[in-house]
């Protein structure tokens, strides 16, 4: 789907604007250029509202202001004023797809009045076969229209480039983690999951004629499903804080770096590094623990079966040295031979005189006596695989040593390294500026709030593990009773398909997250690579399994939080066009203000790489002059079909903005 | 007009799912884009119009 035209009229500062877009690939880039204040922001603001009604991009000298032109207003003289946006997509077969958004006002007494249309906004129009399907108005147009583009993911269609630099320094793993789940429309699985678990439990509910039995097995399930919900309600409201603690200990970490105290300054800096090592040193705590706790799990059957095992041994030993295994002869052999009268000699014992008899007796006793030690194949067999098993635990004290020692080397390495950060939090902490001082007990107070929130998410965690399994076995028991009868055959019918939904479910969820969150990492990787300048700085772009976010520097250091403004916007471009390539939702990019951070050498690279990796997608920029340079200019020219330039003027109280087709 | 995420609808196509559940969870897809952003989505007759539907047809169908 591509942007064809947007009509703007008495829009904030565009009384009667239309800017057409450049669609024909390659080049379906459009550059719309203009000063600061000139109204570019606007523009995206103009489609967000169309849209879905509210402005997303709203900058903070216009928070509050209606969005009717003022010029318009007192030109109406108390007149009513209608304000308008149109936007018209074209799809893939060439369809067109009409969206458009009004509203009137009129001024009464000093006040702005809202007047209202004959139809509920927003307004859909879709070309069809022959001819166009709607009007649709109002919610049903608006469900369309969210179909297109969910408006929980628009950021990632419409850039803005000023808040990008704050992306990573606002958003926790959590954050980019809804964000995929967003982009993804994962939630609806997460939402149906759950309605499929409550519809399953009300299919019991609403059955009549249950045993006394089930009925105490489905209040046993209401309870513990009720205690679940809110087990989740809390883990997520201990999530929610944590994450409010975490955000606003990093915001005071960043007031310290960015200190002037060249001394408060370096001292956050060493925080910085010893904490990122810190989370190193405990990652290898972690997979030593591990590793601890392989070598005790193969080990520790053997060490408390030792005595057994040593006594077995030797009462298979006692046996062999008296000959007693292995048997001479197999005992098939020996029957054989008594089968056939002779003996294991090869004498004939099958006559019945004395000798025959005598020698035939000999042999059957023989027999016996193998048939005793018929055992003895397996026993030898047991007794090397005793031998092995003792011998495997030979190595156990060295091994475990070993880790223990490297344990406790980390531990204590952790410790010295904990000691150092409360040196550095005591030294901030007597600084003589006030401020510094505030800061650094603000920073520690929810440092320390953090660390508590984790704890208690994993209690609770475990708590609604050991539900979520209690549950799991009320509900094989209610099976069970089930089918004891007949009459609720067709009732476990259905639980069983909820059952296998409900698991299916969660199972492509899984799939899903997982794909995604490979694809966003390579790609992100790929994309930053591709567009910062310092090419041999950084390893690439790394998400961990929570989604936090880091930039591995070559040398290992984690280098996300000393990434510069302008590095930082790069790092925040690349991941956020990484998520739209993989969202599945084909529309195209408006990005504002995409280069103002990037200093001009690397604007030039940038501009050099942002075509090879958004191939195929149609691409608004909106750009300053400063940010638009010849290089740059020169970088995009086979990429961009218009240029228009804002042309901006204050008549008054009133502001108004022309758009003027420059090339194209 | 497709509205469900195709990625989701790929993934749930080449599963080894049987094809009343991939119906059903297609099913109940729309049914939850539908109600995306209600307050109170009134959702359960539409599920369990579909569970059931689907879930006799999966037996009908074990049963041949």
């Amino acid at each position: 789907m591509e942007l064809d035209y947007i009509h703007m009229k008495n829009f904030r500062q565009y009384r009667d604007v239309r800017i057409d877009f450049s669609r024909s690939s390659p080049d379906n880039f459009t550059v719309i250029q203009g000063p600061n204040g000139a109204g570019k922001t606007n523009i995206l603001n103009a489609i967000t509202w169309c849209l879905f009604g509210d402005e997303y991009h709203v900058d903070s000298k216009y928070v509050g202001l209606p969005i009717v032109s003022a010029m318009a207003l007192e030109e109406s003289k108390n007149g009513i004023v209608e304000t308008s946006v149109e936007i018209q997509f074209v799809e893939d077969d060439g369809k067109k797809i009409l969206i458009s958004r009004s509203l009137s006002h009129r001024e009464s007494a000093g006040k702005l009045i809202e007047v209202p249309g004959p139809h509920a906004p927003p307004c859909i129009m879709l070309q069809a076969e022959r001819d166009w399907s709607g009007p649709y108005f109002g919610s049903e147009a608006q469900y369309r229209i969210n179909s297109l583009i969910p408006p929980e993911v628009e950021e990632y269609f419409f850039f803005d480039g000023e808040r990008m630099d704050d992306y990573f320094k606002k958003n926790t793993g959590k954050d980019i983690k809804d964000a995929v789940f967003e982009i993804s429309q994962l939630g609806l699985f997460e939402t149906l999951t759950e309605r499929l678990i409550h519809r399953k439990n009300d299919f019991v509910k609403q059955t009549r004629g249950l045993s006394s039995e089930v009925e105490g097995i489905r209040e046993d399930l209401e309870i513990q499903a009720r205690s679940l919900e809110v087990d989740k309600e809390q883990i997520e409201e201990l999530k929610k804080k944590k994450n409010e603690a975490e955000l606003l200990e990093r915001d005071f970490s960043q007031k310290l770096h960015d200190s002037s105290l060249e001394h408060i300054k370096g001292l956050e800096e060493q925080r910085t590094l010893i904490e990122e090592d810190i989370e190193r040193t405990q990652d290898e705590i972690v997979e030593h623990e591990a590793e601890r706790l392989e070598i005790l799990h193969r080990s520790m059957p053997i060490i408390f079966a030792y005595g057994p095992l040593i006594k077995t041994k030797a009462l298979i030993e006692v046996k062999r040295e008296a000959g007693l295994i292995p048997p001479m002869y197999k005992t098939i052999f020996i029957k054989n031979l008594l089968k056939k009268g002779r003996c294991i000699c090869d004498s004939d014992i099958s006559q019945k005189d004395e000798y025959s008899s005598a020698r035939r007796k000999k042999v059957e006793a023989f027999l016996q006596e193998n048939e005793l030690s018929e055992l003895s194949s397996e026993l030898i067999e047991s007794n090397v695989r005793i031998q092995e098993m003792i011998e495997s635990i030979a190595t156990f004290p060295d091994e475990i040593l070993t880790v223990e020692k490297k344990l406790n080397f980390l531990q204590q390495s952790k410790n010295e390294k904990n000691e150092k950060l409360n040196a550095i939090s005591q030294e901030i902490k007597q600084s003589n500026v006030e401020n510094i001082r505030n800061w650094e007990e603000q920073k520690q107070k929810y440092s320390d709030e953090k660390d508590g929130l984790k704890v208690k998410i994993g209690l609770k965690e475990n708590q609604r593990e050991r539900r979520e399994n209690i549950i799991r076995a009320l509900n094989i028991k209610m099976k069970q009773e089930l089918k004891k009868e007949a009459k609720h055959s067709s009732l476990l019918g259905l639980l069983a398909f909820c059952d296998e939904c409900i698991k299916c479910a969660q199972e492509a969820k899984e799939t899903i997250m997982r794909e995604i969150k490979e694809q966003v990492e390579k790609k992100a990787s790929e994309q930053f690579l591709a567009l910062i300048w310092k090419k041999d700085t950084y390893k690439g772009v790394l998400i961990d399994d929570d989604y936090n976010i880091s930039v591995p520097h070559v040398t290992g250091r984690e280098a996300l939080g000393s990434l510069s403004a302008g590095e930082r916007q790069v790092c925040a471009l690349a991941f956020m066009a990484a998520l739209n390539s993989v969202s599945g939702f084909k529309v195209p990019l408006i990005i504002d203000t995409p280069l103002a951070r990037i200093s001009s050498t690397p604007r030039k690279n940038i501009a050099e790489n942002l075509p090879n990796y958004l191939r195929g997608t149609q691409v608004t920029l909106l750009v300053t002059e400063e940010e638009y340079t010849r290089e740059v200019k020169e970088a995009l020219a086979k990429k961009v079909g218009k240029t228009y330039g804002i042309n901006f003027q204050e008549k008054g109280e009133g502001k108004m903005a022309e758009v003027e087709l420059i090339h194209g | 007009m497709s509205s469900v995420n195709k990625r989701i609808l790929e993934t749930i196509e080449r599963s080894n799912y049987s094809d009343e559940v991939k119906e059903l969870l297609r099913a109940l897809l729309m049914i939850e884009l539908r109600h995306h952003g209600d307050k109170n989505p009134r959702y359960a007759e539409d599920y369990d119009r579909n569970i059931k539907r689907l879930a006799k047809f999966k037996e009908s169908g074990e049963e041949r």
